[in-house]
């Protein structure tokens, strides 16, 4: 069966090649598609998982994810919607989680922003968080503690988001976000948003120890995969 | 309209508190940051007022100043309002813009950026101008406003939108038959930076019969126009022709010089030595995989069957001197396009970036002798900082690795070097990648940003000290996501050969880029109606040498014209066909039809006569600081001197700055800058995998630096020996193969040319001759073959100080060697760290701890090394075969702060504890000089007890045993010192930036 991942790409988006790598190491097809190509597709419904990559779009002006956000919502709100309501996988990693939450797919119990961390910092740091549910179709077959490294400077959730759409905490405060929390879900589970990078974390030699532990952060992709061929069938 | 947003729970930014109290000494009992649009529309109704709110208010964590948030019951004092000046980049502003156009493209939209400032505090006005001016914006960029509260009750008085106004002039006719005196005058003038030998040639060529009668051909005046002087100084800049580096030079040294070169004639040092040693160190070492030296914008190595490596250094110092980020930022985005112009384009996969400073936190009376006009050390750190963060971040170009020097004598001009290395496969669809292959009849397009003021005159100026009167126009700020959308566009132009050749418009603007293209093909003519401008009113001349960034030119054929402007414009690239490629011998500006100026191609590339110039070495074994307050070190216990050691700003941890890079964007830093475990220890090099690249899935590079300015006053010839070892061994300790490595060279240095100004211009030209002699020595031994490289001739400040005195700061003669090396496999990376308690550690490297040695701290003590070369290169190999034999668990190069620093570091993140072992240093050494002697060549490596045997072997005795980790929290020598862990990694990590 093929299952074919969108790759969004371009306007200032930089994570899209290791992305694309993560998802098709666990047996997706990947296609790169370009922002102004993006915006003008008719119907999303000839893929079946939907990526936002890490990156600075529209370099990070305003506020991270923003414009592009406003963008989409413009021209591509409706499908993105039917995409979400069909319950095919939506991941947005950093930057892409940042667009995700500008859209206001996170809002279902209330608004969330992303906000600059409370240090003022970017930082790149690899981190150890704890995986707070199971029922999101990205966080199954997942041990409790994953390890990937951040790169953000705004990654500070605000906002009250309901306890079960929270999907990773901070094993630490690392930025002052709200009960250290590090990626979200929608309440049904199939868009996940999240600030650390997975893709950049799915060879052993890319971690600075415990190298065993990049299995897991291919697992995420490999959820998304086997989730699809189960409802494809 | 204008739109004041502040946080919806504002707080004190404790940054900016305590960077004005570093700059001005007094604190603000608070202040808080907002930003400000500034947005005009051709109409304008509630719906747009809504949009627009809504997309600069945040609504869970902003509010609109007046509106929403009542800022008077805040209870601040002064509201400063920080705008740009008009024509300066404003990256915001044009993002906002792109929104803009996609809500409503009818509309006719402008828009500004700005930031505001409440501040609380009982400081008068007078402190408060002075604190905005030197912390919150840059004079030369920037305008600032300042309100008392009752001012702004309800609103802020805006300023206008910032609009470029210039009157155009029609080209200049210049009179080039004046006195010497006058012609001299007339350069400095125009700043084109031409000594009056070079204005007399360019004389001579203008009053030639030949070129007399070509031009009333050509109905051109007989004079040269403005456009023709301004293209051939950008051409003949030091900056573009690397004169001193091509000079012929007479070298002379005192009697008794250790190292003594005797008496020299020198064709150059570029052609004598560095191009000489990459040709004599291919043919000595038979090195197959040099596939593009010197030639292009950088240096390509081959790397395995699919692709190749690039690799280029450049300096951005002049410009970050007066505006720290933006300087950062183009000097980053500029190398970055260096790499984009390699070949037929490459993919830039990892930047590198040395900053060389003077201390951030002088005492007061040191800083008081600082000229006022000078920028303070810490705040150039913190400006260049940012500048490399959002340079790299914004790019999704990994920082990699890198280095911070302090000295003093860099107050007067900090070095910031950037570096990049990219990836470009053999070939694209059968066709080669590495050669450039422009021809007549192509059209010449530029994508990218549009043309304006900013730069103008950056390579002249970057050619002529620094002093108290530097031109705005030659400040730029950088904007990485243009150029990331024109890296995305180029790729993939690229990939579907949409084009033959390309360059990017670097120093000298479209007069070097297309002026050196045209070259090839033996001519050009560009249009100048055709070229985007950001605003009208620039002159004719003003357009042609304007440095505005994230500009590449392309050479396209007619028949791909029409498909590469359309994937340019679909890609939001601004393509603009500005001109032709032709075969004339001419270069030609025209607009609307009408010549304006025509250059003999030849006259402007290769008449240039070379520079006669002497240089005479005296050794010196005190070192002339700017300040003239030199401290001698007090001989200390040795628990205080490592203390010391572990605080010294060369040696102290900087990963509080460098994780405020991305290093690992991309997904294949493998070795990452710092070692993150359970505490943090620093990596010798970066290690970057192939498989992402098109490359071998087991493939890997590693890329490393090494500089030594502390040791330039004693001697240049071993300053450069250090630098090239520490690039190299730093490579070798990570695992890379040390027959397979590349470096480049870049030189920035004092004015070595002798005049009143500069009476011992002699001398630096004579550093500058035993540097090169150096480089060429050490490469041939070594096998380092110089791919690329670049030097900076005049690194000096000559300004006044508070009390009207002149001042001049000139740098160390500083040699930064970077450093690309293939590993045999990604299985070969090694790290620095010790792995475990119990494990042995050895100490691989030279045996001189005899009473002289040289060391960071003890400097008056300093005695250069002697430099074993054909020992160290054999240490190299030694050090591969145990990486590669699994006998050695870690590995880390000894440099600043000697082998009881490299110890330590080892130690840090498994913070484990070390004892060294009773014998560790012989009877006949000194125990001061084994701790801390700064030697070449030396590694401290560790084993598994298991491995012991087997590694002595292999060894043959060349590595000495020093002591074995434990699982305490100690790192101690019997009877000698006995330092906890815990406590020096506080001191050495302690970030004070």
């Amino acid at each position: 069966m093929n299952i074919k991942t969108l790759i969004l790409t371009g306007e200032g988006i930089n994570c899209e090649n290791e992305t694309a790598h993560a998802f098709s190491s666990v047996g997706s097809e990947v296609e790169l598609v370009h922002v102004s190509d993006f915006l003008k597709l008719e119907s999303l419904d000839p893929y079946d998982i939907l990526a936002f990559p890490g990156g600075f779009s529209y370099g990070d002006e305003i506020r991270s994810g923003k414009i592009l956000a406003e963008k989409i919502k413009l021209k591509q709100q409706k499908n993105i919607e039917k995409f979400i309501s069909d319950k095919k996988p939506i991941i947005g990693i950093c930057n892409g989680f940042q667009i995700l939450a500008q859209l206001g797919v996170f809002n279902e119990s209330g608004p969330i922003t992303l906000a600059e961390n409370n240090h003022g910092k970017f930082i790149n740091f690899w981190v150890e968080m704890d995986v707070k549910n199971q029922n999101s179709l990205w966080l199954q077959n997942l041990p409790n503690k994953l390890f990937m490294p951040v790169r953000h400077k705004e990654g500070r959730i605000i906002g009250t988001p309901n306890l079960e759409q929270m999907a990773l905490a901070y094993k630490l405060d690392i930025n002052g976000s709200y009960q250290s929390c590090a990626a979200m879900t929608n309440k049904a589970g199939n868009v996940f948003g999240l600030m650390p990078h997975p893709e950049a974390a799915i060879h052993e030699f890319l971690l600075p120890h415990s190298p065993e532990k990049s299995q897991a952060n291919l697992q995420i992709f490999k959820n998304a995969v086997e989730y699809v061929k189960r409802i494809k069938k | 309209m204008r739109f004041d947003i502040i946080s919806a729970s504002p707080q004190n930014d404790t940054y900016l508190q305590d960077t004005i109290f570093q700059e001005l000494g007094f604190k603000v009992d608070w202040i808080f940051t907002g930003k400000t649009y500034w947005v005009e529309a051709k109409t304008y109704n509630d719906d747009l007022n809504l949009y627009l709110k809504d997309l600069f208010r945040d609504q869970v964590d902003e509010k609109l100043l007046f509106e929403e948030a009542n800022p008077n019951s805040l209870g601040f004092n002064y509201l400063i309002q920080v705008s740009l000046k008009p024509g300066v980049t404003d990256n915001s502003a044009r993002s906002t813009l792109n929104a803009l156009y996609y809500y409503d493209s009818y509309n006719e939209f402008k828009v500004a950026t700005g930031h505001i400032f409440l501040i609380k505090t009982n400081k008068d006005l007078a402190m408060i101008e002075e604190m905005a001016r030197k912390v919150l914006c840059n004079d030369l960029i920037q305008r600032v406003q300042i309100f008392k509260n009752h001012e702004v009750m309800d609103y802020i008085p805006s300023p206008s939108l910032p609009e470029v106004k210039l009157t155009s002039h029609t080209p200049e006719i210049i009179n080039l038959n004046l006195a010497d005196i006058e012609l001299e005058n007339l350069s400095k003038e125009k700043l084109w930076a031409l000594s009056l030998a070079e204005l007399k040639q360019v004389q001579a060529h203008f009053n030639s019969p030949e070129i007399q009668e070509k031009r009333k051909e050509l109905g051109l005046p007989e004079s040269p126009v403005d456009i023709e002087m301004e293209i051939i100084a950008q051409t003949w800049s030091e900056h573009c022709k690397h004169k001193i580096f091509s000079a012929n030079i007479t070298y002379t040294e005192a009697e008794d010089t250790r190292n003594s070169l005797g008496e020299m004639k020198i064709e150059g040092v570029f052609k004598s030595f560095i191009k000489k040693a990459t040709k004599d160190v291919q043919e000595k070492f038979k090195q197959d995989w040099l596939i593009s030296v010197f030639t292009d914008n950088a240096g390509i190595v081959r790397f395995d069957d699919n692709i190749d490596f690039c690799l280029k250094v450049e300096t951005h110092n002049s410009p970050s001197a007066l505006d720290p980020y933006g300087g950062a930022l183009t000097g980053i985005l500029g190398v970055n396009r260096d790499i984009l112009g390699c070949g037929i384009g490459a993919m830039p996969i990892a930047n590198t970036n040395v900053l060389c400073f003077a201390p951030s936190h002088y005492p007061k009376e040191i800083t008081d002798k600082l000229p006022p006009k000078l920028r303070s050390p810490l705040s150039i750190l913190r400006g260049v900082h940012k500048g490399i963060e959002d340079g790299g971040n914004k790019s999704g170009i990994p920082t990699v690795n890198g280095a911070i020097h302090f000295h003093d004598n860099y107050a007067g001009k900090p070095l910031v070097y950037c570096g990049t290395v990219g990836v470009l496969p053999h070939k694209v669809n059968g066709i080669e990648t590495y050669l450039k292959r422009q021809q007549a009849g192509d059209n010449i397009v530029i994508c990218g940003g549009s043309v304006g003021a900013d730069g103008i005159h950056g390579a002249t100026f970057s050619s002529l000290e620094l002093d108290d009167n530097a031109p705005s126009t030659a400040v730029q700020i950088g904007d990485p996501l243009t150029q990331k959308k024109l890296t995305d566009f180029l790729l993939l132009a690229r990939d579907k050969e949409l084009y033959n050749s390309l360059t990017d418009n670097g120093a000298g603007g479209l007069s070097s880029s297309i002026g050196e293209m045209a070259e090839l093909t033996n001519g050009a003519e560009i249009h100048l109606e055709k070229i985007p401008f950001k605003y009208s009113g620039l002159s004719p001349y003003e357009i042609i040498i304007s440095e505005s960034q994230e500009r590449m030119s392309f050479s396209v054929p007619d028949d791909k014209l029409e498909e590469f402007v359309a994937l340019a414009e679909q890609m939001d690239c601004n393509p603009a066909v500005i001109g032709k490629f032709h075969n004339k011998g001419s270069f030609d500006i025209i607009e609307q039809g009408k010549l304006l100026a025509s250059l003999n191609l030849k006259f402007l590339h290769e008449s240039l006569v070379p520079m006669e110039l002497k240089a005479h070495y005296q050794e010196t074994t005190t070192e002339k600081i700017w300040h003239q307050n030199t401290k001698t070190p007090s001989i200390d216990t040795l628990e205080k001197t490592i203390r010391s050691l572990m605080a010294h700003p060369n040696i102290k941890s900087k990963e509080a700055l460098v994780r405020q890079y991305d290093h690992e964007v991309k997904g294949t830093t493998a070795v990452k800058p710092f070692i993150q475990k359970r505490l943090s220890g620093p990596s010798d090099a970066a290690v970057i995998w192939t498989g992402l690249y098109g490359g071998d899935q087991k493939g890997a590079i590693a890329v490393s630096c090494g500089l030594n300015p502390q040791s330039s006053f004693l001697d240049t010839y071993t300053m450069t020996q250090l630098s090239i070892d520490e690039a190299v061994r730093n490579a070798v300790a990570t695992g890379a193969n040390p027959d397979y490595i590349s470096v480049c060279d870049n030189y920035c240095w004092p004015d070595p040319i002798r005049s009143a100004n500069n009476p011992d211009g002699e001398h630096k030209l004579a550093q500058l001759v035993r540097s090169g002699k150096a480089l060429y020595d050490t490469a041939i031994v070594y096998g380092t073959p110089f791919i690329s490289g670049k030097d900076s001739m005049k690194n000096d400040f000559i300004g006044n100080n508070k009390d009207n005195e002149k001042i001049k700061i000139s740098v160390p003669p500083t040699l930064l060697i970077t450093a690309l090396a293939k590993l045999d496999s990604l299985d070969d990376k090694m790290t620095t760290d010790f792995k475990a308690e119990q494990k042995l550690v050895y100490y691989v490297g030279p045996n001189q701890f005899d009473r002289n040695y040289f060391s960071t701290t003890h400097y008056d003590l300093a005695q250069l090394p002697p430099v074993n070369l054909p020992e160290n290169k054999s240490r190299f190999h030694l050090i591969h075969s145990l990486i590669k034999s699994k006998l050695i668990e870690s590995c880390h190069d000894v440099s600043e702060g000697g082998i009881v620093t490299a110890v330590i570091e080892s130690c840090f993140p498994n913070a484990l504890g070390f004892c060294f072992s009773d014998n560790c240093f012989k009877i006949n050494e000194r125990m001061d000089s084994f701790l801390f002697n700064e030697l070449p060549a030396a590694f401290i490596v560790s084993i598994d007890k298991s491995k012991q045997a087997e590694f002595e072997k292999k060894a043959q005795g060349n590595a000495r045993y020093i002591g074995e980790t434990n699982n305490g929290q100690q790192i101690k020598m019997k009877n000698q010192f006995d330092l906890n862990i815990n406590e020096l990694y506080q001191i050495w990590s302690r970030n004070e930036y």
